[in-house]
């Protein structure tokens, strides 16, 4: 009976003190995160973050079918912004992806390049 | 950021020597990883990596970064690598310029270039390590090349054929030599995004000692004190940034915020005043919040007969002189 009183006490007080002690933090969300402030300044990562959800296991799934293994794909995943994910759910497939463009093609490259200079060709066109 | 495979466009002309760089610069004690097959990304990504200080192998980030089905890697996928080793990756204002100033500042920066044609892009990654002014060459560290030297034009014909795309791997606390605020703070703020709050915070602190007239710089080293359980440092620097007229909505906002915390609530009032009077129109968001803020503050109970704790005035800008 006594124990059972003491254990009322306790926990009464526990309570007490978490309501004290996480009053303050609970009442206060009003200071404005870094990252909100930035992102208010470009409201496409504010479409980026309602979309981040959805894109997250997407990418990942995409990732796997080109062939990242599985374990590392949600680790690369954690890895990116909201707004760097949602670029990617675009663009996976069509993104430039550096690969061995130098070592094997730098050579074509370099011969179209010599026909450019040299005036036999015109594919290089610059801007205006 | 990326552009699309098979589109890269020629953004501007080949660009010379800006008139006041060096003569030359070779940044020394930057590694050499030649790559194997497909893998100029993890080897670019191993050298850039090696630079800060960071020892990496090559074939340890190929499980990050190597995009089989692509035969490559992706350019946010290095940035977010270059993160998770608590290095702010800084990405360059596509600009021949901006490289060689970068350059001269000692940093080595990475590349992307494309050695195809519009149709038929061939994609790679390189780091910058100098150039020789007087030979018109660039030097690089590029596939199984430690020291390649590539004449200026077709650098930068490959370059400009990426778009220019090029990224700077900054250790915590050290700020790029072309770095803006604004770019500065996002790459900070995508450090915290994924979690290296330390590294974002050190980032923060040095973006406002760089810039200390801009308030997100402020606000963003405040946030930073604050979460580290420094709110009387917070609230300082606060302080300094209205003082010095450096301050916005948001910097009124969590300045009133910190007052109301420690119990001040007709100081918090006051100073949010100074939120709701903006030079220039808020963003929504940032609007809303204020209105939050004012809503919390007014709903705290009133000192007995208006009592305040000390140091509750408002900060205010010094008049000008």
């Amino acid at each position: 009976m006594f124990a059972v009183k003491i254990r009322r006490a306790l926990v009464s007080l526990s309570l007490v003190a978490l309501v004290f002690t996480s009053t303050p933090a609970a009442v206060w969300a009003a200071n404005i995160g870094t990252v909100a402030a930035i992102e208010a300044r470009s409201p496409a990562d504010n479409l980026a973050r309602v979309q981040n959800v959805l894109a997250r296991d997407d990418v990942q799934q995409r990732m796997v079918a080109l062939g990242v293994d599985p374990a590392d794909a949600a680790g690369r995943i954690a890895a990116l912004t909201p707004a760097e994910l949602a670029r990617l759910a675009d663009q996976l497939e069509r993104a430039p992806a550096g690969g061995d463009g130098f070592a094997i093609l730098g050579i074509v490259f370099l011969v179209l390049l010599v026909l450019e200079y040299t005036g036999t060709i015109d594919i290089f066109k610059k801007v205006p | 950021m990326l552009s699309t495979a098979g589109c890269a466009s020629l953004s501007g002309r080949i660009a010379s020597w800006p008139p006041e760089s060096a003569r030359s610069v070779e940044i020394a004690g930057v590694p050499f990883h030649p790559q194997t097959e497909y893998q100029c990304g993890p080897a670019a990504l191993a050298t850039l990596l090696g630079s800060t200080g960071l020892d990496v192998a090559p074939d340890s980030l190929t499980g990050e970064v190597f995009l089989p089905g692509r035969r490559g890697s992706l350019q946010s996928e290095l940035i977010a690598a270059l993160r998770r080793r608590e290095r702010l990756a800084y990405e360059l204002a596509p600009d021949f310029a901006a490289l060689v100033a970068e350059l001269e500042s000692g940093r080595p920066v990475l590349v992307l270039q494309n050695f195809g044609v519009p149709l038929w892009p061939r994609w790679h990654y390189a780091v910058v390590i100098g150039f020789d002014r007087e030979a018109d060459r660039l030097l690089l560290r590029s596939g199984t090349t430690e020291r390649l030297r590539m004449r200026r034009t077709w650098f930068e014909s490959s370059w400009r054929r990426a778009d220019r795309w090029a990224v700077v791997a900054v250790p915590p606390g050290e700020v790029p030599a072309t770095a803006t605020a604004e770019r500065y703070l996002r790459a900070a703020a995508d450090l915290e995004t994924v979690d290296q709050r330390d590294a974002a915070a050190r980032a923060y602190a040095a973006a406002a000692s760089r810039w200390p007239e801009n308030p997100l710089a402020r606000v963003a080293l405040a946030n930073a004190q604050l979460a580290g359980g420094r709110a009387e440092l917070a609230e300082r620097t606060l302080r300094d940034a209205v003082t010095a007229g450096a301050a916005d909505a948001v910097v009124h906002n969590n300045l009133a915020d910190l007052l109301a915390r420690r119990g001040c609530r007709n100081g918090a009032l006051a100073q949010l005043r100074l939120a709701e009077n903006p030079a220039a129109p808020l963003a929504a968001p940032i609007a809303e919040a204020i209105e939050a803020t004012r809503r919390e503050i007014e709903a705290m109970p009133a000192g007995a007969a208006g009592e305040e704790p000390a140091g509750c005035a408002p900060a205010t800008a010094e008049p000008a002189r």
